[in-house]
Formats: structure tokens, C-alpha cells, sequence
């Protein structure tokens, strides 16, 4: 008798449970890294570029134009640069990280009222008290949704990591591919899906709570 | 309190917002700066507060030059009220209001205590409204919120920019009462930026009319309307508000009770008894001169119907007459006594001084 196709699955994630937490680990690693160079690279960059506009088409352009380029094919650009590995991984994954966290950050600020800005000054705050205030409180819902989508985006690129040699959930994914065992494909990819769902939810939550009770009301 | 001196702005763009303007506020005084759109009336307010530096000049807030004083410092000693109101919508109302005095290093306190007596002031429940957010207000109680919090921190000069011509004509009605109110309570030095020519009327103590860039009039309200600088300004005002003493109050003085009397050979005239003076017109109307028993009066004055009052009153009291013909170019249109005139003067009614 053939065993039903769960069974089968079930079996796989027994028999494949410390690769698979191997891969996720090394999966959130990757992710997670990535996302906080870009967090440390794109807020700063989004809050310079709100006070220099003329400058916030020419970097939100050149974000854009790395996340056109096709994921795979960019990992392939870097490996000359710094060779196989997590390095390569993490760079790779930051830069697509970038373009969400960075418009967002720049849209959050230029779209706070500008009554509210105006009577800031008028009343005698800095610039400095401005951005910590009113500007930055105000564009947190922004600047969280940013980092949301940042986060689902890499969860999902990072199982491409694995071509540079830099593991993660991918790592299960390839080697089933590469030997017609579907099972271990899913033991790679519902963990990856149930990751970029699971970071959704908790972001979305913590973006509803970054919204300034004030504004909840609207 | 405030002084400019030859004050200019240029923009960027060329464009000259404020030409050589000088003038002076003084401690307490509410001043209304109006004008039409582009007249410069707001840059000049936010060159007293820095928000706007000028291109030349001095401008002078409490005796010292601002040119070299610290911008910030220098705000946060001046109340600030803006059209859109401008709450901070992520902070409760009383944070709102504690903003400034905070930032100044205030005592909880003291800030506290402060919040409470300022909505107290405005009418708005402090238990109920201090942990609201702006949202939940209704525009008339977000500008009560905006007036106070400019408030807050005691400055002794507050620039509100058209602060109420966002709001609904009854909200606006009563701020502006409160305003007075209020004003007439805490006596601040305030500048206040409008279009509206009946609040501009209501509110100040001074009126500075504007236009492309100048002050074209700067007076009291009384004086504003009663002698109007020139033509802009007489239309500005607006003729149903204007008390200007013209033609139209000489003609309004006329004695109705004169007897028209035929004299014949083609006259006709206008006699206040039968035996005062008669002012005679001939057959085409034109006037004729005053006689007396039948002799003319030669070099008997009159007045034309569009001459001001002084005029009138200078002829009466130069003249020692008691009766002037009034001339409508060269037709006599009726005549003005003395008394009449004096009635006005003294503000009593027809009825009233005859009774």
C-alpha cells in the first residue's frame, strides 16, 4: 500500500527536523541582518533626503533601480565582488531592503500636515525638536509599514541565498529540486512562507501600535 | 513693543513683498494688519517672530534689535496662532498646551496648573478635555486651543495669523468675542493678520490697512471709517461701514419745513419764516442769491452739497449767519441752519432737540 502524501511529508520533517531548523535559523539570520543595515542605511537616509528634496529622486531612484534588477541575477553581480557566502548574502538582501524603508521614511515625512510643522516653529521648537516630535511620531505608521514590507520581501529573497552559498530554508528547497524530492521542497518552503506570513503579522501589529493614539480616531 | 524701521523684504524670486515700512505698536495694543492677498500683511508678522528675515531694515522687538537674536528664543517669548490651527494631533490636548512652557523647563506643576486655568479661560471642562486628542474637537474648540497654548508660556507679544477665517461664521463670532475679552483681561501686545474687514473693525485697537507691500493707513478703527485716507482705502472699507462726514450727511440735514414761496417775475424760493432771508432761483433753477425785504444780500455765502461738515460749521462760525444755502452745483437744493447742525454735533435726533 502507498502511503498517503502527508504521511510521506510528515516523515521528511522527522527524519530532516535539524536541517530544517538549521535552514531557519540561518534563514532569520540572514534576513534579519539584512534588514537592520537597511533600517541603520535608509532612516537616516529617508529623514536627509525629506530635508533635501532635490536629492530624494536621485537615491529613491537608485534604490529602485537594484530592486528591478532580478534577484538572482544580483546575487550573481556580487559574487565577484565578495565571493560565496553570507557576506555576499547579507549585501545582496540589504540593498533589496532599502528602496521599501527608504521611501517610506521620505513619504511619512514630507506628508505630515504642514500646519502642524509651521506651528511647531512658529511656537519656538528647533528643528532638531521638529523631527523628534512632530515629524518622526507622526511618520512612524509609515516608516513601520516600510519595514514590514522590507521584511517579507527579504524572508522570501533569503531562500535565493543558498546559489551563494550562504544556506538558509533555501538550502532544503535546492537540494529537493535537484533530486526530484518534493517533500523536502515543501519542508523548505512552508517554512519560508510561514515565516514572511508570521513577520507580517507581528509587523502589522507593532505598525498599528506605532499609529499616534491621536490619529487612530480618523 | 515692536518697532520697524524701513523694513524691506525681497524674495527669492524678486518678487517685493514689503517696501520701506515703518511703524511702531505699542505694549498692549491690538493691531489688525489687513489688506488684499499678496499686500505683504503676512510677512510682516512673520518677520517679527523671525520666521521671515528681512532684506533691509530694523525691526526692534521690546527695544532690541532681533537682527542678531536667536530665532527660537526669541519665538518661544511670542504667542503664535496660525489659520490651520496646527495642533500637534498625536498629543492630548493638555500636552498641546504644555508644549512651550516644557520646553522653557517649567515644573510639572506649574504647567499643570497652568493647562487647567487656560481651558478655564476658554470655557472648555478641563477634567473633560485635558487628556483629549485635537480630532475629537470640533474646529471652534481646536482654535480655543490653539489661542491658549500661545498663551501658555506668558509671552508678552502673540501674532495670530487670520486665526479664525477658517471657522464656521458662528464659532468665528464667538472666538472673536473671546478674544476681546480675553484681551481685555491680560492686555497683550497682539498682532493679528486678517482679511476680514469686520473683524479687523471689532478686534483692534489699530488698523493698518496694506497694500502692495506699504502701509496705506494706519489709525483706529473710529478714524478709519469716519476719514478714510483715499479712494483704496474708502473701498476696502466698504460703503455700508463708512461714517464718513460728506455730502451725504449735509443733504441729510436739510430742513424739510422751509416754505418754497413763488416770488414772481419767474423766481421762486426757499424762506425759513416770512421774515428771515429768502434764498431765490430763477425760472432754470439755478440760484439766484439771498435777499432780504427784497434787496440781495451781495457775498452771502453757501455751500456746496458735497462739502463736509467742518466746512459748514467754519462758515457758520466765520460768518455769524444762521441759515446756509445749500448748492447742488448752481442749483439750490435746500437750506442748513445752525441749529441743525448743532443738533447733529451734539448727537441729538430732529425729534429729540425739538421736543
Amino acid at each position: 500500500m502507498i502511503e498517503p502524501l502527508h504521511l510521506f511529508f510528515i516523515n521528511t520533517v522527522m527524519t530532516r527536523s535539524d536541517d530544517i531548523w538549521e535552514g531557519m535559523v540561518e534563514h532569520l539570520f540572514l534576513s534579519f541582518t539584512a534588514i537592520f543595515i537597511a533600517i541603520i542605511i535608509a532612516l537616516p537616509l529617508g529623514i536627509f533626503v525629506s530635508r533635501q528634496r532635490k536629492l530624494a529622486d536621485l537615491f529613491i531612484g537608485i534604490t529602485s533601480v537594484f530592486q528591478t534588477i532580478p534577484s538572482l541575477a544580483f546575487f550573481g553581480f556580487l559574487i565577484p565582488i565578495f565571493g560565496t557566502g553570507t557576506v555576499t548574502a547579507i549585501t545582496a538582501l540589504t540593498v533589496y531592503s532599502l528602496l521599501p524603508i527608504l521611501r517610506n521614511t521620505y513619504t511619512g515625512i514630507i506628508t505630515v500636515d504642514q500646519a502642524v510643522i509651521e506651528a511647531g516653529r512658529g511656537m519656538g521648537m528647533t528643528e532638531n525638536q521638529i523631527l523628534t516630535k512632530i515629524e518622526l511620531p507622526l511618520s512612524l505608521p509609515f516608516i513601520m509599514a516600510g519595514i514590514r514590507t522590507a521584511t517579507v520581501l527579504t524572508v522570501g529573497v533569503a531562500t535565493l541565498a543558498t546559489f551563494v552559498g550562504a544556506g538558509g530554508l533555501g538550502e532544503l528547497i535546492y537540494r529537493g529540486l535537484s533530486t526530484w524530492n518534493n517533500q523536502l521542497v515543501l519542508a523548505g518552503a512552508i517554512p519560508a512562507a510561514f515565516l514572511a506570513l508570521f513577520f507580517d503579522f507581528i509587523l502589522k501589529r507593532i505598525e498599528l501600535r506605532a499609529t499616534p493614539k491621536g490619529l487612530k480616531r480618523q | 513693543m515692536i518697532r520697524f524701521e524701513k523694513v524691506n523684504k525681497t524674495y527669492d524670486d524678486g518678487f517685493e513683498a514689503v517696501k520701506s515700512l515703518s511703524f511702531e505698536i505699542s505694549k498692549g495694543e491690538l493691531v489688525t494688519f489687513i489688506g488684499p492677498s499678496g499686500c505683504g500683511k503676512t510677512t510682516t508678522m512673520k518677520m517679527i517672530n523671525k520666521l521671515i528675515d528681512p532684506t533691509s531694515g530694523t525691526i526692534y522687538v521690546d527695544g532690541e534689535n532681533i537682527t542678531q537674536a536667536n530665532g527660537v528664543e526669541l519665538r518661544r517669548n511670542i504667542g503664535y496662532v496660525i489659520q490651520q490651527i496646527g495642533l500637534l494631533p498625536h498629543m492630548t490636548i493638555a500636552e498641546n498646551i504644555a508644549l512651550i512652557p516644557k520646553l522653557k523647563g517649567w515644573h510639572k506643576d506649574r504647567y499643570e496648573k497652568r493647562v487647567d486655568e487656560l481651558l478655564d479661560m476658554v470655557g472648555l471642562e478641563p477634567s473633560q478635555f485635558r487628556s483629549k486628542y485635537p480630532l475629537e474637537l470640533s474646529g471652534g474648540q481646536q482654535q480655543r486651543v490653539g489661542v491658549i497654548r500661545a498663551l501658555a508660556a506668558e509671552p508678552p507679544i502673540i501674532l495670530m495669523d487670520e486665526p479664525f477665517s477658517a471657522l464656521d461664521p458662528i464659532s468665528r463670532e464667538q472666538l472673536q468675542d473671546e478674544l476681546k475679552e480675553i484681551q481685555h483681561r491680560i492686555q497683550k501686545t497682539i498682532v493679528f493678520v486678517t482679511h476680514d474687514i469686520d473683524e479687523a473693525l471689532k478686534l483692534a485697537d489699530r488698523i493698518a490697512v496694506m497694500k502692495d507691500g506699504r502701509i496705506v493707513q494706519f489709525d483706529t478703527p473710529e478714524a478709519l471709517v469716519t476719514s478714510p485716507a483715499n479712494e483704496f482705502i474708502r473701498d476696502f472699507i466698504g460703503e455700508s461701514r463708512l461714517k464718513e462726514v460728506t455730502s451725504t450727511i449735509i443733504a441729510d440735514l436739510l430742513e424739510a419745513d422751509t416754505a418754497i414761496i413763488d416770488t414772481g417775475g419767474n423766481h421762486s424760493g426757499h424762506q425759513m419764516s416770512p421774515d428771515s432771508l429768502l434764498f431765490a432761483s430763477s425760472s432754470d433753477d439755478t440760484y439766484a442769491g439771498a435777499f432780504f425785504e427784497g434787496r440781495s444780500i451781495h457775498n452771502y455765502p453757501s455751500i456746496l452739497v458735497d462739502a463736509d461738515l467742518k466746512t459748514a460749521a467754519t462758515l457758520f462760525l466765520d460768518q455769524k449767519i444762521e441759515v446756509l444755502p445749500v448748492l447742488n452745483e448752481d442749483q439750490l437744493v435746500g437750506l442748513l441752519t445752525r441749529d441743525r447742525l448743532l443738533q447733529h454735533f451734539a448727537g441729538l435726533g430732529k425729534e429729540g432737540a425739538r421736543s
